[in-house]
């Protein structure tokens, strides 16, 4: 199955700092990608990159890198892709609309600008776009600035905004974390029911690997700014192959067990601290020969890929 | 909108009366005696003390405050005359209402200030968000030392700056005879404002000549606000750029001259408007310099012609005068501001 | 290599600034000529070796006079804004540790006095109280209190609620040493920035009343107005010079003061460095 959104070789540097230092990751037509990772992996600067909206200062370079079918290395590519064929859910709701303009307003001009469509025509898509984000009352809420609205208001609404270019791809940065808690698993359960029923593909980018098990189809794994393992969210769940990954997802599921989480030893290196063999070695339990000086090879069993010297086997599960 | 509007006029009504006191106050003691000079230097004692009468000046201070705001009323009369009826007393150098006489000078001023502020936003605004956008680079360092700059030049030298440049060096430019050229036809039209006036006329040579005498008093009262303006532009322009809903809206496609002026300039918008009140008022003080060095027939040299003629209902007039466009201007600010920046109406 | 920038800002304004006071001190040092000494020979000559700045009416040395305004100017100001902090500050303190009604009463006061644009009160105030240096200190220092009065009394409130305080107050120190011990230290750097910044202030104010005519009184020499009676003369025979250095020295003033005043308020108040 080709792929909708492929990335390979993606290296971004801030400051002569490597940031990002060859990311390969796919994002599959119809299917929902869970970005995974400690913070400071690199996440939000992978997504940032697709829309070529990484900060001034940023120097990117990739290998290859195709939105259905089109080369996506020219900047002018990635930018027209913005919300046309790719739109963005953001991680600060409230901040992400503009204070002075009605939701409502940015909302249909924003429908205006990427769908050609006159006032009144906009304004009743943009209702029922509002109403497709479950929304009750769009009128009222149409008609609303944004610092009337709750955030998880102001979260439909920029749902809304995503969707409003039918795009292909959205791709949502941490898209819960600033709301509250009860409404979490409803926004995100609403996010994926979206991305279904239009057909469209997605990328999540969170932190909260329970949500993932619910939505996501396959998962990738970063590590200082590389993905260390990409697999389907059942492989990656039941026998990850890094270390990093398998002790991530083990956190993560003894959490839920009840179970007394053992934590990952040490800290996240900083972009000018990585080792350039494997960045996680100091941390790594199962480190061992070639770790420290060779750059792990990439491995490929059965689909699930991960770049490793010792993977973990299956069966051999080490909590 | 509406409750707004009416809780914001209602602060300004205690302020207003404050000023009004205090205009008093400063007035009346200004030393010399009105009455004699009123009276000229050649008329007896009794004529002067009649005339003392007829001024109200015999009576105690508070009545006179009295009869200042409200009129004669207060002494028993009729109901005529006071500050609430509109009438500011009768200048005691020209004879004349005071209304009448600033009146007559205000158009002029208006014309002034008004110019010199828009030349102030045209050139600030832009270059504010240009700073911004170049953030570090030299065109930002430069703006920053034009403004430091800009506040440490007083705005009457620049003036006479102006003046050596364009009028006796480059000849470009009509020297300091006011807003038109001597014994010229004054126009006469509804709102004073020459400009205006002359551009309803359809009269362009006229027109012509009151710009041309108009632009250095302009630049000389416009420049110091250019670096207020522009350092809170730039800053308020850097704050939006690095706005989570500039990102946001990247996102979402907008690109471009919209993204700049739909997002960046209207968002940045708020603060520059807060500034602009600030230096309205700023201006009506400044207007007293730039005024004299160009001859300008504002009410900047009428309230310093009366101040050194002890002419106290002008000065009264002048001082309240100043007060009150600067109170205003505030009002309009706020009002602007909560029409621009729909936060504020919550406070 | 942020902060070394803002160090080269203070180090040019202090350089500048201290240049102005050592001017104003070692006048009589500087200055070739007496200020004030007449010499109808040689009226209105052009800048030359032995009259650096040329000459005005009366063959006065412009640069002699230049000098030796700066000692008016300077005085003036830096007496006017002592005297607005001496009043300010206090009342500040004052206000915003007591609130309550005099806290209302004293910022409607405060409203009212700003109402009046800062020139016309000064000169509304000058003309009631008299021309002379003691007075134009009086009128420029009680224009530039409101300013201090707001700064401080917001300071003294966010101080109020930090937690240091708070741990004074457990320790069961009275409300007044409070306010002395604990909060008023707090206030000093903002007054300090401010300081400055009403100094260069108070320069342009002392110039736009010495340049209406309401300043130091003649022959004394002040910039203000020595450019005031310098247009006239360069209207008629082109005389630029008489006008054009007195300004530029209040330039220079002033433009030293805002330097200070800006890089202190970067040192005092660090977040504001990362917002630039
Ligand atoms: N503007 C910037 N300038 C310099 N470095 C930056 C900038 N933004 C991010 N970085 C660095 O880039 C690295 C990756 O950041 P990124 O935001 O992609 O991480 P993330 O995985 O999204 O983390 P989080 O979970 O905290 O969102 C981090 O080490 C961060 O320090
Ligand atoms: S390469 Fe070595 S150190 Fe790195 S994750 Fe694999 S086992 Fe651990
Ligand atoms: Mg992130």
């Amino acid at each position: 199955m080709s792929a909708l959104l492929e990335v390979r070789g993606l290296e971004v540097g801030i400051g002569g700092l490597p940031i990002l230092r060859g990311v390969d990751m796919e994002v599959r037509p119809g299917e929902i990608l869970g970005v995974v990772g400690e913070t400071g992996a690199g996440k939000s600067m992978t997504a940032r990159s697709v829309l070529d909206l990484l900060p001034a200062a940023a120097t990117v370079d990739f290998a290859s890198c195709t939105f259905a079918g089109q080369d996506f290395i020219p900047p002018k590519a990635r930018q027209e892709a913005r919300g046309h064929r790719i739109g963005f859910v953001p991680q600060r709701p409230r901040g992400s609309l503009n204070p002075v303009f009605r939701v409502g307003n940015q909302l249909s001009a924003t429908l205006r600008r990427l769908r050609d469509m006159g006032r009144r025509e906009a304004k009743d898509e943009a209702l029922g776009l509002l109403r497709s984000v479950r929304i009750t009352d769009p009128e009222r809420v149409y008609r609303s600035f944004p610092h009337e609205l709750s955030g998880g208001m102001c979260q439909r609404v920029c749902i809304a905004i995503a969707l409003a270019g039918e795009p292909d791809l959205i791709i949502a940065d941490e898209p819960t974390t600033g709301l509250d808690v009860t409404i979490q698993a409803e926004i995100l359960r609403l996010l994926g029911e979206l991305i279904t029923e239009r057909n469209a593909a997605g990328m999540l980018i969170t932190h909260d690997l329970g949500v993932v098990a619910d939505v996501c189809d396959r998962v990738a794994v970063m590590y200082a700014g590389r993905v260390v393992n990409l697999g389907t969210t059942t492989e990656i769940y039941r026998e990850a192959l890094h270390p990093y990954a398998n002790r991530l997802v083990s956190i993560a599921t003894s959490l839920d067990s009840g179970g007394t989480p053992r934590e990952i030893p040490g800290r996240v290196p900083n972009p000018g601290d990585r080792l350039a063999a494997c960045a996680f070695a100091p941390r790594c339990f199962r480190a061992g020969p070639g770790c420290f000086d060779a750059e792990p090879p990439r491995i490929d069993r059965g689909g699930q890929i991960a770049f490793c010297h010792h993977p973990v086997n299956a069966g051999e599960v080490p909590r | 909108m509406l409750s707004y509007l009416i809780r914001r006029v209602a602060a300004l009504i205690p302020i207003l009366i404050g000023v009004t006191l205090l205009a008093f106050i400063v007035s009346h003691a200004l030393p010399g005696d009105p009455a004699r000079q009123y009276a000229g230097i050649n008329a007896s004692d009794a004529q002067v003390e009649a005339i003392r009468e007829r001024l109200g000046l015999d009576r105690s201070l508070p009545q006179q405050y009295c009869i200042y705001m409200i009129g004669d009323t207060c002494a028993g009369g009729s109901g005529k005359g006071g500050l609430l009826r509109g009438d500011l007393g009768d200048s005691i150098r020209t004879g004349f209402s005071v209304a009448e006489d600033v009146g007559a000078r205000l158009p002029a001023t208006l014309e002034l200030v008004a110019a010199g502020m828009l030349f102030a936003l045209v050139v600030a605004l832009p270059l504010g968000v240009w700073a911004a956008v170049r953030k570090g680079k030299l065109l930002d360092k430069f703006c920053r030392f034009i403004s430091t700059l800009g506040v440490a030049v007083p705005d009457f030298w620049l003036a006479m700056i102006l003046l050596l440049v364009f009028f006796i060096v480059l000849q470009w430019l009509p020297g300091p005879v006011g807003r038109l050229p001597i014994g010229a036809t004054l126009p006469d039209g509804p709102t004073g404002l020459y400009l205006v006036d002359t551009l309803v006329a359809g009269d362009w040579a006229t027109f012509w000549s009151a710009v041309k005498h108009l632009l250095l008093p302009m630049v000389a009262i416009g420049f110091p606000a250019v670096a207020p303006i522009l350092r809170l532009t730039r800053n308020a322009t850097l704050s939006v750029l690095n706005s989570d809903y500039i990102a946001f809206g990247r996102a979402a496609g907008l690109r471009g001259a919209p993204l700049y002026l739909k997002y960046v300039l209207r968002n940045a918008l708020p603060g520059a408007v807060t500034m602009t009140g600030l230096i309205a008022g700023y201006m009506i003080g400044g207007a007293v310099l730039v005024e004299r060095v160009f001859s300008w027939p504002g009410v900047g040299q009428y309230g310093y012609n009366s101040l050194i003629n002890t002419d106290y209902p002008a000065i009264q007039a002048y001082v309240l005068l100043s007060a009150v466009t600067y109170t205003v201007a505030f009002l309009i600010v706020d009002l602007v501001q909560s029409v621009i920046d729909p936060r504020v109406r919550l406070k | 290599m942020t902060t070394r920038r803002y160090d080269a800002r203070l180090v040019i304004g202090l350089v500048m600034f201290g240049f102005m006071v050592a001017v104003a001190v070692f006048a009589p040092v500087i200055a070739r000529n007496d200020p004030l000494a007449i010499d109808m020979g040689n009226q209105f000559l052009p800048p030359s070796a032995d009259h650096w700045f040329g000459t005005a009416r009366l063959g006065f040395d412009v640069f002699s006079r230049v000098v030796y305004a700066a000692r008016h100017d300077l005085l003036i100001a830096v007496s006017a804004v002592v005297l607005s902090i001496a009043i300010g500050h206090p009342i500040g303190l004052l206000v915003g540790y007591v609130g309550g009604w005099g806290d209302s009463v004293t910022m409607r006061f405060l409203d009212v006095i700003q109402a009046f644009p800062a020139l016309v009160l000064a000169i509304g105030v000058l003309a009631a109280l008299g021309q002379g240096v003691r007075n134009l200190i009086l009128v420029i220092g009680i224009v530039g209190v409101p300013t201090f009065v707001r700064l401080v009394r917001a300071e003294v409130r966010s101080l109020r609620e930090h937690a240091y305080v708070e741990a004074g107050r457990a320790v069961g120190n009275s409300r007044s040493k409070i306010l002395v011990r604990y909060i008023a230290p707090g206030t000093v750097g903002t007054v300090v920035t401010q300081a400055a910044v009403s100094c260069g202030w108070a320069i342009l104010l002392a110039a736009a009343l010495g340049f209406i005519g309401l300043g130091v009184p003649l022959p004394e020499p002040e910039w203000g107005a020595m450019i005031a009676e310098g247009i006239p003369e360069m209207r008629r025979g082109g005389s630029w010079w008489i006008p054009v250095f007195p300004g530029v020295a209040i330039a220079i003033t002033v433009f030293s003061l805002s330097l200070i005043g800006e890089s202190v308020a970067d040192l005092v108040e660090p977040t504001r460095r990362k917002s630039r």
